[in-house]
């Protein structure tokens, strides 16, 4: 084998691939990454055999060949290096990598690249074109909802459905809900319901940054896998199974409060109140008061650390309704803040035991539930 | 088969066997008589674990020429005179039982003279009947001796334990009384050997040494209270030794030694959370009660007492031990032995004798080594702030196979049991929330339904008002169905369904506090605490060290297990041979 391309190519695939090399896996090779030549093309890959992530650089081939090596070893070599053109070789028979760049060579050992997982094929399943940046907000407003320890597997992932010329994900992780709607260019074939890991969606929306270009998502018939297809850049994952709770009924369809306030402001008081917060469960209580005449509505956001200190600090709100006192974890209340990104938000609620919702104004398709917490008043 | 009445002995055979059920007992009854006598100096011999001899010989005010044999008809007692006095006893004996009881069941010799009388009188009665009288040569105050212990009862000396054990039992009996009359000489000898001998000096703390050794009883702590006509005074071990058996706690009413289950409880509760699983104290409780407060009369053998007031007395014993105990050093740590001087002390600063900063500079040491041992954090929280139970400041130095944290003190090198610590902070912390009933709970988007076996269900039923003040919403639903709706809102973000389970499992746990609240409250700390094998980031080890010492009882966890392990400056500088 030998191969030729630039340092800040190498770099950046090792970069991308990275994310997927398995940090302590009884599979030793699953902590290597591949390094092949593939249609006039350096293709990397790695793997821990729950995703698997391949990327293509423009690489000048000179001989056709295929090894694994030491990933955290490749890259943190390549990423020293001064931006010059790096040559990979690799002797017949041989599994010693020689690397050379500027005035500096290397040799590191290696692994048979056959022995290496290869790559599910996924295909003859659904088959979908999604624009990158609608898909991107997507799974940013929804991600974060999902449930980070296993106990129940299907929560931690982010129920994925399409239905006609719709895509809907939901993520819960049990004490909140998101949901967002992505209308889609073109009809699905048939409906199809799965659930992505929250870790690979999670991925997939760094690599989404830089996308420009449609991208590909592709199910196998078995719907235990799923490819999404990027420019030069492929991510396989696992598919979690078991049926998603029914969360269309969770949200509720009406409020006898809502408060209408930019979210900036919202997620700054939300912020300062969840640093007093922070030692007693996380309790951030809102009071939402009407406007009367001329004075404006407010949402006044509080929190106490026992026997330390207290803050509360206030916003001004549209409050249509009544006025509502309830009370939530400061660190959902952020995270949905954040996932938010700018505008305004509604706020609906029908008192401190109901869910609060929250909407985004003027976007119909993302949705936000929170349980309140129960606290005395 | 006729009905008879039955002959006057084998009547009071069947008697003796109420008093004296073992040779320990006639040691008990004679060593009380003894004491009733006003004897400053008792000495006990007892041979094959007292069946083959006992003698019990006192210097007491010894026993009428004329009524010794008379002291051994049933009932004759000079302790009581009419009813009235029964409800103010203040005698170990008064029921006039415990002489013809043993001679009833042994060859008796007793001879006893009173100071003043010219000669001792003896008597001898072989199983209950008169075989000698006569008089005799001896010192003032009264001998007697049991010898073929039951050798009439073939069945109850058949039920005898070795002699070994019988002898521990007399062993017992005799230490137990000297730690109740510190001021009388006792001594015991057993099989011809010296065994145990106090001096009869007045200090508790010296007969202790008799009964636990001298390394132990140093080391115990005293507490004491007097209230109208109530004194308590105690010697008890601190929480850091410990016995297997409940056996160690002693009780004394008016200076007899009784058998209270419900005081014996008020020692043990005092500990409660100090010491680990299934440990039990050590401790010498000498109540001093009002006689009309106590019935002795319960049984003839008198170990067991009836309390007019035992709410009151309970309190009177658990509260002085409980404040005593509250207040201690962490596990294991020595009263003095800081880090060497040279490190601890300003050396470094020049001394200028009478300059204006010497002042600032003989602050106490304590703040001395602060500033020195821990540069971080002596602002304003260690300066100003009184630290509750003497936990000493404490600065992270790392975690140790991610479950202790190593930190340092001013007096070397602890240990910190990362699970056991954080425990102890949500325990406390859980119980103020309770009692400020402001435990919020975090409701479940939609419920989740649970099976729970029929004992977890008994359980929920036991423990329904506890749940639900600490966050647990449930509800029935169908036959061994339940509905979990909110669960606690600080409960670590896994599947509340699990954790619930998990939470009854810890409830059947068989250590820790017995109260539904206080065993709530241990179990869910023992569940949300941070696990062993969860590495911590130094700020947590920060975090985590400074609400251990915030805590009242910083040394231990809920279930008694310590929280820390204290390692001296003066044992690190001997391990390397330092000094």
């Amino acid at each position: 084998m030998k191969i030729t391309c630039t340092q800040e190519a190498l770099a950046r695939g090792l970069g991308i691939v990275g994310r997927a090399v398995a940090s302590r896996s009884p599979l030793p090779i699953t902590s290597n990454v591949l390094i092949a030549s593939d249609e006039g093309r350096l293709k990397l890959s790695a793997t821990n055999l729950e995703i698997t992530m391949s990327c293509w650089i423009d690489a000048q081939i000179d001989e056709e060949g295929a090894i694994t090596v030491p990933a955290r070893l490749l890259s943190d070599f390549v990423n020293t290096l001064p931006n010059d053109r790096i040559s990979l070789t690799v002797p017949p028979r041989s599994r010693q990598v020689r690397l050379a760049c500027a005035r500096n060579e290397a040799s590191i050992g290696g692994l048979d690249a056959d022995d290496f997982p290869p790559a599910p094929v996924v295909q003859d399943g659904v088959s979908v074109q999604l624009d990158p940046k609608g898909l991107r907000q997507a799974v940013a407003q929804t991600v974060f909802a999902a449930a980070t320890d296993d106990s129940r597997p299907v929560l931690t992932g982010v129920d994925t459905k399409f239905e006609d010329r719709m895509l809907t994900l939901a993520a819960s992780d049990g004490f909140r809900l998101s949901v967002y709607k992505l209308p889609l260019e073109e009809a699905v074939s048939e409906m199809t319901e799965i659930v992505v890991p929250g870790r690979a969606l999670g991925e997939l929306n760094r690599l989404l940054s830089e996308e420009e270009d449609p991208i590909t998502l592709r199910t196998n018939a078995a719907k235990t896998q799923v490819l999404f297809r990027l420019k030069n850049t492929e991510m396989i994952a696992q598919l979690i199974q078991g049926t998603f709770p029914n969360f269309g009924q969770l949200i509720p369809a009406s409020y006898s409060s809502k408060a209408v306030a930019e979210v900036g402001e919202f997620l700054r008081e939300t912020r300062i109140a969840s640093v007093f917060a922070r030692d007693g469960s996380g309790i951030v209580r809102l009071v939402v008061t009407p406007g009367e005449g001329v004075t404006p509505g407010k949402i006044v956001i509080s929190a106490r650390a026992e026997e330390i200190g207290d803050n509360e600090g206030t916003l001004d709100a549209a409050v249509e309704g009544e006025g509502v006192k309830i009370a939530f974890n400061g660190k959902y209340l952020q995270d949905v803040l954040q996932a938010l990104d700018g505008g305004q938000l509604a706020m609906e609620t029908s008192g401190p035991s109901s869910q609060g919702v929250f909407k985004p104004v003027g976007d119909d398709n993302y949705v936000h539930v929170i349980m309140p917490m129960f606290v005395q008043w | 088969m006729s009905i008879r009445v039955l002959s006057p002995e084998v009547a009071s055979r069947i008697a003796a066997g109420e008093v004296v059920e073992r040779p320990a007992s006639i040691v008990k009854e004679l060593v009380e008589n003894a004491l009733d006598a006003g004897a400053t100096r008792i000495s006990v011999e007892a041979n094959e674990g007292g069946i083959a001899l006992i003698r019990v010989v006192d210097n007491g005010c010894g026993i009428d020429a004329e009524e010794l044999a008379l002291a051994f008809s049933r009932h004759a007692t000079s302790k009581l005179r009419d009813d009235a006095d029964l409800e103010a006893i203040v005698t170990l004996g008064f029921r006039g039982e415990a002489l013809p009881s043993i001679a009833a069941v042994a060859e008796v010799d007793a001879v006893s003279r009173m100071p003043d009388a010219p000669t001792a009188t003896r008597v001898r009665f072989r199983f209950g009947v008169l075989d000698g009288q006569g008089v005799a040569g001896a010192p003032s105050g009264t001998s007697i001796s049991a010898r073929n212990l039951f050798h009439e009862q073939p069945a109850r000396l058949k039920f005898l334990r070795s002699a070994g054990s019988e002898a521990s039992q007399i062993a017992s009996v005799v230490s137990h009384y000297a730690l109740a009359y510190p001021e009388v000489a006792f001594s015991l000898r057993l099989d011809g050997k010296e065994t145990f001998t106090t001096s009869g000096a007045g200090s508790r703390r010296e007969a202790a040494a008799g009964v636990y050794g001298a390394g132990l009883a140093a080391g115990f702590l005293e507490a004491s209270e007097q209230a109208d006509g109530f004194g308590f005074e105690a010697l008890f071990a601190p929480p850091s030794v410990s016995r297997a058996n409940r056996g160690y706690v002693t009780i004394f009413i008016n200076r007899r030694w009784v058998r209270s289950r419900s005081l014996s409880y008020a020692v043990e509760e005092a500990y409660s959370g100090l010491l680990p699983a299934r440990r039990f104290p050590i401790a010498v409780i000498d109540l001093r009660l009002p006689p009309s407060e106590v019935d002795v009369n319960v049984h003839p053998a008198k170990a067991e007492v009836r309390l007019r007031n035992e709410r009151q007395v309970f309190a009177l014993v658990q509260r002085p031990l409980r404040s005593a105990l509250a207040g201690l050093a962490p596990l294991g740590s020595e009263p003095m032995g800081g880090w060497p001087r040279a490190f601890a002390s300003p050396t470094a600063m020049p001394q200028l004798e009478g300059s204006p900063s010497l002042a600032l500079r003989q602050e106490p040491v304590q703040s001395v080594l602060r500033t020195l041992v821990d540069g971080s954090r002596v602002e304003a929280a260690s300066a100003q702030r009184e630290l509750p139970g003497s936990l000493p400041i404490l600065r992270a130095l790392g975690q140790a196979g991610t479950t202790y944290i190593i930190a340092e003190g001013p007096a070397g090198l602890y240990l910190i049991d990362q699970h056991a610590a954080h425990e102890r902070v949500l325990f406390e912390r859980f119980l103020t929330e309770q009692m400020e009933m402001s435990r919020p709970a975090q409701p479940l988007l939609a419920p989740v339904a649970l099976e729970l076996t029929p004992a977890q269900q008994s359980l929920v039923a036991v423990y329904a008002g506890v749940l639900r003040e600490h966050g647990f919403e449930i509800e029935a639903f169908g036959p061994g169905g339940y509905l979990l709706r909110a669960a606690p809102a600080d409960l670590r973000r896994d599947d509340p369904s699990r954790a619930f389970v998990e939470l009854l499992d810890l409830l059947t746990r068989e250590d820790g506090p017995v109260e539904p609240r206080q065993r709530l409250a241990a179990s869910l700390a023992c569940h949300a605490a941070v696990r062993a094998g969860q590495s911590l980031a130094a700020e947590e080890m920060r975090d985590l060290i400074r609400q251990l010492e915030a805590c009242e009882t910083p040394q231990t966890c809920p279930h008694g297990r310590p929280t820390m392990l204290h390692l001296s400056a003066d044992e690190l500088a001997k391990r390397f041979s330092r000094k």
